[in-house]
């Protein structure tokens, strides 16, 4: 097995080349060198342009939303001791998909760029402060999913409806479109917006290692120990709608990053789930750089949604999983 | 020094009183087993003693922190649940976790509690295995060695030897006694009287919520008790081995 630090190593300097190579691939033919001098540029040029305000922010957010759904996919399975749990299962990344889908058919987004954002971040805060209603400070595992898997229901009805209502088939394509997850035409506003979030997010999930690793031995197990169980489960519920709630506000639904990337990445950290956290953030971060780098090789002209291409990967290659594993060679 | 001490304890699960004004007291160096029929409210009890459930009344681990409390009290449930293919070395140094300060090494009395434990459970042989990969019993005696690097002065433990085969099951009474002589006090749920019988220091009945008999062995097991609350009848000696119980036949209610 390969020793956990170098392991980290390894995956660091993954993300690190995917963010250069994230950096220097664009419908704008431009030099290795070119792009290189224009990054640090000061000067108002168009190259500056490219590089400094689409490229950058773009590759900075691939970077930080592969992270968040990596780490909270990991911290959840972890929580739950569930293989097939994943960040989505807690009900904020549709809740926030319905804000930000609200924001557009109410056409406050065309208005106001940064309502669309701020109303999917909304939408988290609220699902959470749902969520959190409904289990209560002595609630178990078992109401918090089924009050997830709820809201998560009631937030898709709700999607929906507003698809169904949309009068205007431009607009309810613009929310087709949104939902489908992608990183195109993202700022350094979005960047300054969700990373706040994330970074508390992070925080939470990244002090979870202990009382994970100790509930492998079940809750009963663990609270023995003395995990406080109701702290971890807080933790585990902010930290995974802070960061994945700013994802989804800044680049839409991705799906299957924070299912695939835990379950590839635990043969390797021996199944411990506190060294899973990390692993998981960074391998979340490459796979969702590579995709993004992916979606602008495959098809230049009309870019494939990055949540498409997640989706389309993501699905057959977990079915490889379930299959290896059935055959008993993992 | 009272290393336990339960008074008035009762629990209410699902509108039915599970354990009805249960008091014990428990001091060092005692193995205690803790019996009764399927139902009786053993696991119960223990769980609410340790403060996992809602309960009414005393016990003295729950005034105590959750962290205090790991270090008071190891427990052992009957549900063994271990969630990845981890290492049995790794699982095991998780009963260090409430001796070692987060992100910290391991520290020289965690590595010998922790060899100590795995040679006492008989699972050094499988220290680099993942734990998918063992049997039932194998894996009960992963999560025994993880109670016992613990190495808190109190154990409870729900039916730690119901798995195992006969030799691993007189190992693991032949441990919690060692544990008992060394000032430890282990409190276990069993239903094999007759091992109840031949290695526990005392026997704690319980029937119906209620303790009805606590005391040595060949006070608590008598043809009477066993009538009246296991409805059976058994064989009972009194030999140099120790005290021998062999339950016979069903009798009529």
């Amino acid at each position: 097995m390969i020793p956990y630090p170098v392991l980290i190593t390894q995956l660091a300097l993954l993300v690190a080349v995917l963010f250069l190579t994230s950096l220097l691939v664009g419908p704008a033919a431009i030099s290795v060198r070119d792009s290189i001098v224009a990054l640090f540029s000061g000067e108002a040029d168009p190259l500056v342009l490219v590089m400094q305000e689409i490229r950058l922010p773009r590759a900075i957010l691939g970077a930080m939303i592969g992270a968040s759904l990596g780490l909270s996919g990991a911290a959840l399975q972890g929580f739950l001791r569930n293989p097939l749990a994943e960040p989505g299962l807690i009900g904020v990344s549709s809740s926030a998909a319905l804000g930000a889908v609200l924001a557009i058919y109410t056409g406050l987004a065309a208005l106001l760029p940064l309502a669309l954002p701020l109303a999917a971040l909304a939408g988290a805060v609220i699902a959470v402060l749902i969520l959190l209603a409904l289990t209560g400070p002595r609630g178990d595992t078992l109401t918090l999913i089924l009050a997830g898997v709820a809201l998560s229901a009631l937030a898709g009805a709700l999607t929906s409806l507003i698809l169904n209502l949309s009068s205007n088939p431009f607009a309810a394509l613009e929310i087709v479109f949104w939902l489908l997850g992608a990183l195109t035409d993202r700022s350094m506003t979005h960047v300054w917006l969700a990373a706040p979030f994330m970074l508390v997010g992070w925080a939470l999930l990244a002090g979870l290692g202990r009382g994970l690793d100790a509930l492998t031995l079940g809750e009963e197990a663990s609270a023995s120990l003395g995990i406080r169980l109701n702290r971890l489960r807080l933790a585990v519920v902010l930290g995974t709608a802070a960061s994945v709630g700013a994802a989804t506000a800044v680049a839409g639904a991705i799906g299957f990053v924070g299912l695939v990337v835990p379950h590839l990445l635990r043969p390797f950290v021996g199944a411990r789930p506190s060294r899973l956290l990390l692993a998981s953030a960074l391998g979340g971060a490459a796979m969702l750089l590579a995709a993004d780098v992916a979606v602008r090789v495959i098809t230049p002209g009309q870019e494939l949604k990055l949540g498409v291409l997640t989706a389309l990967v993501g699905a057959p290659f977990f079915l490889w999983l379930i299959l290896k594993r059935r055959g008993g060679l993992t | 020094m009272t290393l336990l001490d339960i008074k008035g304890l009762s629990v209410r699960l699902g509108g039915r009183t599970v354990v009805d004004d249960v008091g014990i007291s428990v001091r060092p160096g005692e193995c205690i087993g803790l019996i009764g029929p399927n139902g009786a409210g053993k696991s119960t009890l223990m769980r609410a003693a340790l403060g996992l459930i809602p309960f009414t009344g005393h016990s003295n681990l729950t005034k105590l922190s959750p962290h205090a409390r790991a270090l008071a009290a190891a427990w052992l449930p009957q549900q063994r649940e271990i969630a990845w293919g981890m290492a049995v070395e790794e699982l095991v140094k998780l009963g260090r976790l409430p001796h070692r300060r987060p992100g910290a090494p391991l520290s020289d009395a965690d590595r010998i509690a922790i060899t100590e434990a795995m040679r006492a459970a008989d699972v050094t042989v499988l220290s680099d295995r993942s734990a998918s990969s063992l049997s039932g019993g194998e894996q009960a005696r992963v999560l025994l060695a993880r109670v016992l690097a613990q190495n808190a002065p109190l154990t409870l433990a729900d039916e730690p030897i119901a798995a195992l085969d006969p030799a691993h099951q007189i190992a693991t009474m032949e441990i919690f006694v060692a544990r008992a002589q060394q000032g430890h006090t282990v409190v276990t749920a069993l239903h094999d009287l007759g091992l109840a019988a031949r290695w526990c220091t005392r026997l704690i009945l319980m029937d119906q919520g209620r303790v009805v008999a606590d005391g040595a062995p060949a006070e608590v097991l008598t043809p009477d008790r066993l009538r009246a609350i296991y409805g059976i009848t058994a064989h009972v000696a009194d030999t140099p081995d120790g005290l021998i119980i062999l339950p016979l036949s069903r009798c009529a209610p």
